[in-house]
C-alpha cells in the first residue's frame, strides 16, 4: 500500500508514491555515491521495470511505501516491507536519491515521520532494519529517533577487498512511546 | 530449486516429491510440532502445498530438502542464498524434523552434511541463523556446529499471547572447516567407476 501524506519540518514530507516517482529511482540506484552502501549498482532499469515495481508497491498489504518530498520535488523514497502483522513489525527502508542532499537532516527527519506512523497509525509493535555500519548518515538517522544497536555481523558486506559490518537495529513502540510521551 | 542428495552418517538429504506433501500437511498441522520455528507454516490443502512445492522448485535462491532417516521420512530443510552479489552466504530457512524421531541425534546429523556441502560443495563464506531465543534444543545444535551470537532481537515472535525475544547467529565457513576437517564432499574430486577399477 502507499502511505498517506504527512508534513514534516524543514520542508521535508512523506506523500504517496507516483509512477513518475519511481521512475526516478534508475537514475538514482545508477549512482556510485548512492549505492555503495547497497546494492550492486545494476538492475532492470527498464521503464517497464519501473512500472511493475510501482505496481506491486501499491498493492502490497505487507508493506508501506512513500516518496520522500523535499522543497516541493521527490528526492528519495523510504518505507517499512515484510509487514508481519500478528507480530505486528516489519523492516524499514530508505533511500535519499540525491547525493548533493546528503547531510542535511532530510533522512531522519523522513525517519521521524515515518516511525510515528508506524506506531501511532499502523499500531506496530516493533520496526527492524540493516545498514552497512560504515554507512553511518543511514545508521544516524535512524539512531537518532530510537533505534538501537541488537547486533552487529562483523565484516560480511564486502565491497572489492573491503569487508563492512552489518548493523541490525530497532526500536520497540515501548520505548518510542516513553521517548515522545504525548506529543 | 530443490536439492539433490546429500549422505549424513544417519539422514539423507533428498529432493521433494509429492508424495513427500501428506506427511509436510500433517506436520504443519500440528501446532506443537511447529512452535519453535521462526517461520512458522500454516496449515494448508493438498492443492496449495503442490502449489508451493512448483514455487518453491522454480525460486533460484532457495534450496529445500526432505530429510530422511531409517528408511523413513523424517522432516525438511531448507536455506536460502544470501544477496549475491555482495556476500557469499546461507541463511538457515527451516528445519523440521518429525515429532516421532526428534532427540535420536537426526536433525544435528542432517545439519553437519548439509553444512559440508554449503562450506565444501557450494564454497559459501558464511551463514545466518535466527532462532526463538528460547529454543534450547535449536541452539545447542546449532552451536556444535560453530555457530555464535551475533544478535539479540526484542519481542520477535509472537505466540501463546506474548512476544519472545530472538537469537541470531554467524558460522564463518573456516570455523567449520576447523571444527569438522573430515566434512569433505569429494576429497579430492569424484572418481569414476572406470578409475577406480
Amino acid at each position: 500500500m502507499l502511505g498517506p501524506r504527512i508534513a514534516g519540518d524543514r520542508g521535508v514530507s512523506l506523500a504517496p508514491s507516483t509512477l513518475e516517482d519511481y521512475k526516478l529511482y534508475p537514475r538514482w540506484a545508477a549512482q556510485p555515491e548512492i549505492t555503495y552502501f547497497w546494492g550492486p549498482r545494476a538492475g532492470n532499469w527498464i521503464e517497464a521495470g519501473a512500472e511493475e515495481r510501482f505496481k506491486e508497491a501499491a498493492k502490497d498489504d505487507r508493506g508501506i511505501h512513500w516518496s520522500i518530498r523535499f522543497d516541493d520535488r521527490t528526492i528519495g523514497l523510504t518505507g517499512i516491507d515484510g509487514i508481519d502483522w500478528i507480530r505486528r513489525q516489519g523492516e524499514s527502508y530508505i533511500i535519499i536519491g540525491e547525493h548533493q542532499l546528503h547531510g542535511r537532516g532530510i533522512a531522519s527527519e523522513a525517519v521521524r515521520l515515518r516511525t510515528r506512523f508506524a506506531f501511532r497509525e499502523l499500531n506496530l509493535h516493533r520496526v527492524y532494519n540493516w545498514i552497512v555500519y560504515d554507512n553511518v548518515g543511514s545508521r544516524r538517522a535512524n539512531e537518532k529517533e530510537g533505534y538501537r544497536e541488537q547486533g552487529r555481523v562483523p565484516k560480511v558486506f564486502k565491497r572489492g577487498l573491503r569487508r563492512h559490518d552489518l548493523w541490525l537495529g530497532e526500536i520497540l513502540r515501548s520505548e518510542w512511546e516513553r521517548r515522545h510521551g504525548d506529543s | 530449486m530443490l536439492g539433490g542428495t546429500i549422505r549424513g552418517k544417519r539422514a539423507t538429504l533428498r529432493t521433494t516429491t509429492e508424495a513427500d506433501l501428506s506427511d509436510h500437511l500433517r506436520w504443519h498441522a500440528d501446532g506443537e510440532a511447529t512452535r519453535w520455528m521462526p517461520r512458522r507454516p500454516d496449515p494448508q490443502s493438498l492443492d496449495q502445498r503442490k502449489e508451493w512445492l512448483k514455487e518453491t522448485a522454480k525460486e533460484q535462491g532457495l534450496i529445500h530438502w526432505e530429510l530422511e532417516a531409517d528408511g523413513a521420512h523424517a522432516g525438511y530443510c531448507a536455506v536460502r542464498l544470501m544477496w549475491p552479489p555482495m556476500a557469499d552466504a546461507w541463511a538457515i530457512e527451516s528445519l523440521f524434523v518429525a515429532t516421532g524421531v526428534r532427540r535420536r541425534g537426526i536433525g544435528g546429523d542432517a545439519l553437519r552434511a548439509l553444512h559440508r556441502y554449503l562450506v565444501d560443495y557450494l564454497g559459501l563464506a558464511f551463514g545466518d541463523l535466527w532462532l526463538y531465543r528460547d529454543d534450547v534444543a535449536g541452539r545447542r545444535v546449532f552451536a556444535s556446529l560453530g555457530y555464535a551470537e551475533y544478535a539479540h532481537g526484542h519481542d520477535v515472535f509472537y505466540r501463546d499471547g506474548r512476544y519472545w525475544d530472538d537469537w541470531r547467529g554467524i558460522l564463518r565457513a573456516a570455523e567449520f572447516r576447523e571444527r569438522f576437517p573430515d566434512e569433505l564432499e569429494y576429497p579430492a574430486g569424484p572418481t569414476s567407476p572406470a578409475a577406480r577399477r
